[in-house]
């Protein structure tokens, strides 16, 4: 029941937003009361249950029947897999209201519309129903196009057209395979679709092909990210948020809970490709990145590269690179929603995202440019934060599936720190550029809350990164067996 | 052998007292500032205290190591990668050499960093450094050594840059942590490799699981060089050393530390650590040792030339640690630790002194010095002590460990690489005393010079015990057949396993060296040598040194430039990944966005019959979102149709269009 309640809460909020009177502070600090109430109910659960592995309590899931004829329910429950990603949307939902300071006019309709995004990024999470995982999966799409078309900037609308089209193209193939599976199979239900449900080795590769491409363009995979660009530097900082730090495990969990298990001989034959994307990803978009004048552009494409990892743990199919991948997720969100947040700080202070006309900002915002290198040293995959835990484990398990992309993938070692600190070194680092920014100040209050947490959270879990393990590792473990059965 | 909780505790504070300072001073260091200094002395002293009892701790148990582990990531069946501490005597005599001289550079830094905007910051990088350094040292396994191997790295990187406002400190940091990154990788995949085919990371079990057969031949040796790879970009060998001359950037008390105790000793500290691998692989070996010996030589010349008196020692550093590796190549492992061990003293006490140099008048530049013995006599002196044990000359410590070095060279029959370490000896001795009386003879080349004067008492304090250490750390190694009435403690403590020195005199013939005379009195011979050439040129007939390099000024810009490495790997691998990055970026804005097949142009189209239909404002998008509203109900009703997906879709849809009606104005 609390899985159900945590899911629909956002919705609630939504509509109070609706029906808060027209006063900036006041609508400001309701939603981050709305915000805070479904982490604060994530966090409970992870003490409760998380922390001494009994996600599976029956207390947590919920089932009932929708379609009886053809295996369709409200099924949720959490498990292991999922809950990191649970907890960060929630969580990132909490640091975008923070960081909507440059949200100026319409607020309570775009917190609503955050609201029912939340709806959607924490009903996938919890999701144990494959008609469910797709309502949720689209449910995001709507409001989050909305944010980009309406409170983005100047390409706003073509921005955000495409992002729609080309994901809800996406998804629509995935929904399609889906359909194929479910009813071949006789149920929707994840936890009865295991091993193939019954379904033979052909069926399965005819089912998995739509279903990974759908959700490869989620992802995204190089060369389906064209959309990417466009809409991570047109959305407004607050968006971007989310945008960055959950949309794409919607795909990258799509594989991991509803590919690999379900459908173990359907994914076999792709496996190495979708590592191989992983590799390119990992590579393409170190390569964009490392020539990328604008630095939001340059982050975005920092996270191409980062989700490449997912990929290539994932693929593995074995503990050590799935625990990688799962991880990932959430340390990769953990990252890329802090840099976001700080090029936003440095864009709205120097009035530039332009990398040239910067320079120097670490004497005048030490906060901020310490803050903006910790994240990069982060998505460099530094020891001692957490992002490395997760790419070091993915690069392994996918060195024991499949050498050759695994030890391509240790390129990227190599060339994130190369981009990264050829980024540093232009931004915050060597002498003041511009007279100007002489004058500038720090990151104020509201965007120091809403990245110092994320910041705290990659030091923890790249000290202790057992917090997260421990909690996803049995599920994880589950998986593989699945796999391994087939 | 297993400890207390007590003792557990002790030596686990080891690394973590200065990783506490580093979070005590990163947070409230701007309350401390000067004050910073302090805390970090108070911390540092624990830890050596802690270091010295670590020390004791093996020694009384007879060389037993010390272990325990916790686990740091279980993944039940799937593994798991612990993180523990094994202190043996290589690990025990490493954590003192590291924390006495972190010690000694936190001393000297406070005077020497004084009215520094960052002062505070500095010291805490200088104490996650140690930390990194002592974490690493006594890391039991491949993924604990790795991640504080990364965090040094860091380290280095923020301390080269420290003053990040100077394009050049900017720079150099940032060469330094791309090239030590591309040994990081190959390391990794070395790391990688063991652990694919024997399922640990731990030292100790690769070893074992290598001498079961475990891991074939070509691919383990392809994991030992990887492997080795690591240790050449920390330890600046050839060919990844071109970061090394440019840290100079960093302040001088920084390179210091760097030089002497932490970062470059990781490499060399590696190949130990993990010795009982590499002496399985005979290729692996004879790369390190053929590495090393180059590398000794080759830096050698580059210092020959150079004007920036940091850069000097900075070319001798990367020269010193091509001996070491030698050492460790051809078998020599204790000779090659003891070199480890005095050059730290040795080494530190020359950055020490330049920096002391650098902070009575502001300059690197050796031909705007001159005449500074009268002015700074005590950093004459110890200078002097240090240059001499750099030398090798007899009997202060340098001599000790690097005849041991060049004598196991001879006697296992390893003839060019004499030959490559006895002309380097003659080159070091010739390039430190050609900086030390460029810098303290003659007459002062500029007022500055003139005007130079002895730092105050606090810095000087690590220089005076440092020139003791410079003379005496040695005496700990004097061979038996020496005839004094001592043994070798240091190559008895700091011992290959037994399984090493097995694999070492069946595969290499390598047996412990005596102490020979004959080679002993040569090599002394050769360093005076160089000595004399340099009084030579540079004392009694300085104008010859000038006509010499004009005479020979296409050879003198050769050396001057470093080989033209940097040139050179400029106009290949920076340009290529340039060209890489501005290929790939046009390729993703023209080539992938105009369409994957046609799709883009496709989408493009149905993008701009969209645009029109939404240019209406308001009104339009509630239609749009309406319509996608009922795509999502149709399609889940065409599955569904139950109650609860018109709740769900009716819900969704009222919320959205009442946030639009609401009064969105676009």
């Amino acid at each position: 029941m609390i899985t159900t309640i945590i899911v629909f809460l956002p919705l609630l909020g939504a509509l109070l937003m609706l029906l808060l009177p027209d006063e900036e502070r006041l609508v400001r600090y309701a939603a981050l009361g709305v915000a805070a109430v479904p982490l604060v109910l994530v966090l409970f659960v992870y003490f409760r249950f998380g922390l001494g592995g009994n996600l599976d309590s029956s207390s947590l899931s919920q089932n009932f029947t929708w379609i009886e004829s053809l295996g369709v329910g409200y099924r949720v429950g959490l498990d292991g897999l999922g809950f990191g990603m649970f907890f960060l949307a929630a969580l990132l939902t909490l640091i975008a209201v923070a960081a909507s300071w440059d949200i100026t006019s319409n607020l309570k309709q775009y917190y609503a519309m955050l609201f029912v995004a939340e709806v959607g990024m924490l009903g996938v999470f919890a999701a144990q129903d494959l008609i469910l995982f797709y309502i949720f999966f689209e449910i995001t799409l709507v409001p989050m196009y909305l944010m980009v078309g309406i409170w983005g900037d100047q390409n706003r609308r073509a921005a955000a057209i495409k992002f729609f089209i080309y994901t809800f193209f996406g998804s629509t193939v995935m929904l399609a395979g889906f359909l194929a599976f479910g009813i071949l199979a006789g149920t929707f239900s994840i936890a009865d679709l295991g091993a193939g449900g019954g379904l033979g080795s052909v069926a399965q590769v005819a089912i998995a092909a739509p279903v990974l491409f759908g959700l490869l363009i989620k992802v995204p995979a190089v060369p389906l990210h064209s959309w990417l660009l466009d809409v991570y530097v047109s959305s407004p900082i607050s968006t971007n948020v989310v945008l960055s730090g959950v949309l794409p495990k919607l795909g990258t969990f799509g594989i991991i809970k509803i590919a690999l298990p379900l459908l173990p001989q359907g994914v076999e034959p792709f496996l190495p490709y979708v590592a191989a994307l992983g590799v390119i990803n990992i590579v393409y978009g170190a390569f964009v990145a490392f020539l990328q004048p604008d630095l939001k552009a340059l982050v975005a494409y920092s996270s191409i590269g980062t989700l490449g990892f997912i990929l290539l743990g994932a693929a593995a199919g074995n503990a050590v690179g799935l625990n990688g991948a799962v991880m990932q997720q959430v340390t990769h969100g953990l990252y890329s929603a802090l840099l976001f947040i700080l090029v936003g700080v440095i864009a709205s202070k120097t009035g530039t995202r332009r990398i040239a006309e910067l320079g120097g900002l670490a004497a005048r915002m030490p906060w901020a440019s310490g803050l903006l290198a910790l994240g990069a040293l982060a998505a460099m995959g530094l020891p001692g934060l957490a992002v490395f835990v997760s790419e070091f484990m993915s690069i392994m398990g996918g060195y024991e599936a499949f050498p050759v992309q695994g030890v391509l993938a240790t390129l990227g070692i190599v060339l994130s720190a190369m981009y990264l600190l050829y980024m540093l070194a232009r931004t915050i680092f060597g002498p003041i550029e511009n007279p100007a920014y002489e004058e500038i100040g720090d990151a104020g209050p509201a965007a120091l809350a809403a990245v110092v947490p994320l910041a705290a959270l990659l030091v923890i879990l790249g000290i202790l990164p057992g917090l997260l393990i421990n909690v996803q590792q049995p599920a994880v473990q589950a998986v593989v067996a699945a796999i391994g059965g087939s | 052998m297993t400890q207390t909780l007590g003792g557990q505790l002790i030596l686990t504070a080891i690394p973590a007292i200065p990783a506490l300072v580093f979070v005590v001073l990163a947070l409230f260091g701007r309350y401390l500032r000067e004050n910073a200094q302090y805390v970090a002395i108070f911390g540092m002293v624990f830890s050596l205290v802690f270091s010295v009892t670590a020390l004791g701790l093996v020694i009384s148990g007879g060389g037993e190591p010390i272990s325990f582990a916790v686990p740091w990531i279980d993944l039940g069946e799937g593994g798991a990668f612990p993180m523990g501490i094994y202190i043996d005597g290589l690990a025990a005599v490493m954590l003192v050499v590291v924390s006495f001289v972190s010690l000694m550079v936190q001393l000297y830094s406070g005077a020497f960093m004084e009215g520094d905007p960052r002062f505070a910051w500095y010291y805490a990088v200088l104490n996650l450094f140690t930390a990194s350094m002592l974490g690493l040292v006594v890391a039991p396994n491949f993924i604990q050594l790795y991640v504080f191997w990364e965090l040094v790295g860091l380290c280095s990187y923020l301390l080269i840059g420290h003053w990040f406002e100077k394009r050049s400190a900017r720079d150099a940091a940032q060469k330094a942590f791309i090239v030590t990154r591309v040994g990081d990788a190959a390391l990794f995949v070395g790391i990688i490799i063991f652990w694919a085919q024997t399922g640990t990371t731990s030292f100790d079990g690769i070893s074992q699981a290598a001498q079961a057969g475990f891991i074939g031949g070509s691919l383990f040796t392809a994991a030992v060089v990887l492997v080795f790879v690591g240790a050449i970009g920390k330890s600046a060998q050839f060919p990844l050393h071109v970061w090394l001359p440019d840290a100079m950037e960093g302040p001088t008390p920084v390179s210091a530390l760097i030089h002497a105790a932490t970062m470059v000793a990781a490499g060399v500290y590696l190949v130990a650590r993990t010795y009982d691998i590499f002496v399985q692989s005979p290729t692996a070996m004879l790369t390190v040792a053929y590495i090393g010996g180059f590398t000794a030589l080759m830096a050698a010349t580059m210092a020959l030339v150079k004007k920036d008196i940091k850069r000097v020692i900075a070319y001798s550093t990367v020269s010193q640690l091509g001996y070491m590796m030698l050492a460790l190549g051809i078998g020599a492992f204790s000779a090659g630790m003891f070199h480890l061990y005095n050059h730290a003293f040795f080494k530190a006490l020359l950055f020490l002194g330049a920096g002391s140099i650098i902070y009575a008048m502001n300059s690197y530049n050796l031909t705007e010095m001159g005449g500074l013995r009268h002015r700074m006599p005590l950093t004459f002196w110890t200078m002097v002590v240090a240059g001499l044990s750099l030398a090798g000359i007899f009997p202060l410590a340098g001599f000790w460990s690097k005849d041991a070095i060049v004598a196991s060279a001879f006697e296992d029959h390893f003839y060019v690489l004499f030959g490559m370490a006895l002309l380097t000896v003659f080159l070091t001795a010739f390039y430190i005393f050609r900086a030390i009386f460029m810098a303290f003879t003659g007459e002062p080349r500029t007022e500055a010079a003139r005007e130079a004067e002895d730092p105050p008492g606090i810095m000087t304090l690590p220089m005076v015990v440092l020139a003791l250490l410079a003379v005496a750390s040695g005496w700990v190694g004097i061979p038996e057949s020496f005839g004094l009435p001592l043994r070798d403690y240091f190559a008895e403590f700091v011992a290959p396993s037994g399984f090493a020195a097995e694999t070492l005199s069946a595969t290499f013939g390598v047996e412990p060296h005596g102490f020979s005379f004959g080679l002993a009195v040569v090599s002394v011979l050769v360093g005076l040598g160089g000595i004399g050439l340099a009084y030579v040129l540079y004392v009694a007939r300085p104008a010859l040194s000038g006509s010499l390099a004009r005479r020979f000024s296409g050879l003198h810009a050769f050396l001057d430039k470093g080989w033209y490495f940097d040139a050179f790997y400029g106009a290949t691998f920076v340009r290529g990944a340039r060209a890489l990055g501005r290929a790939t970026n046009v390729f993703d804005r023209r080539g992938l966005d105009r369409g994957v097949g046609g799709v883009g142009r496709g989408i493009q189209g149905l993008g701009e019959f969209l645009r029109r239909l939404q240019t209406g404002g308001v009104q339009n998008y509630a239609l749009f979102i309406l319509l996608s509203v009922l795509v999502l109900g149709i399609v889940v009703g065409a599955v569904a149709g139950a109650a609860y997906t018109v709740l769900v879709v009716a819900l969704i849809a009222v919320v959205t269009l009442a946030s639009i009606a609401w009064g969105v104005r676009l």
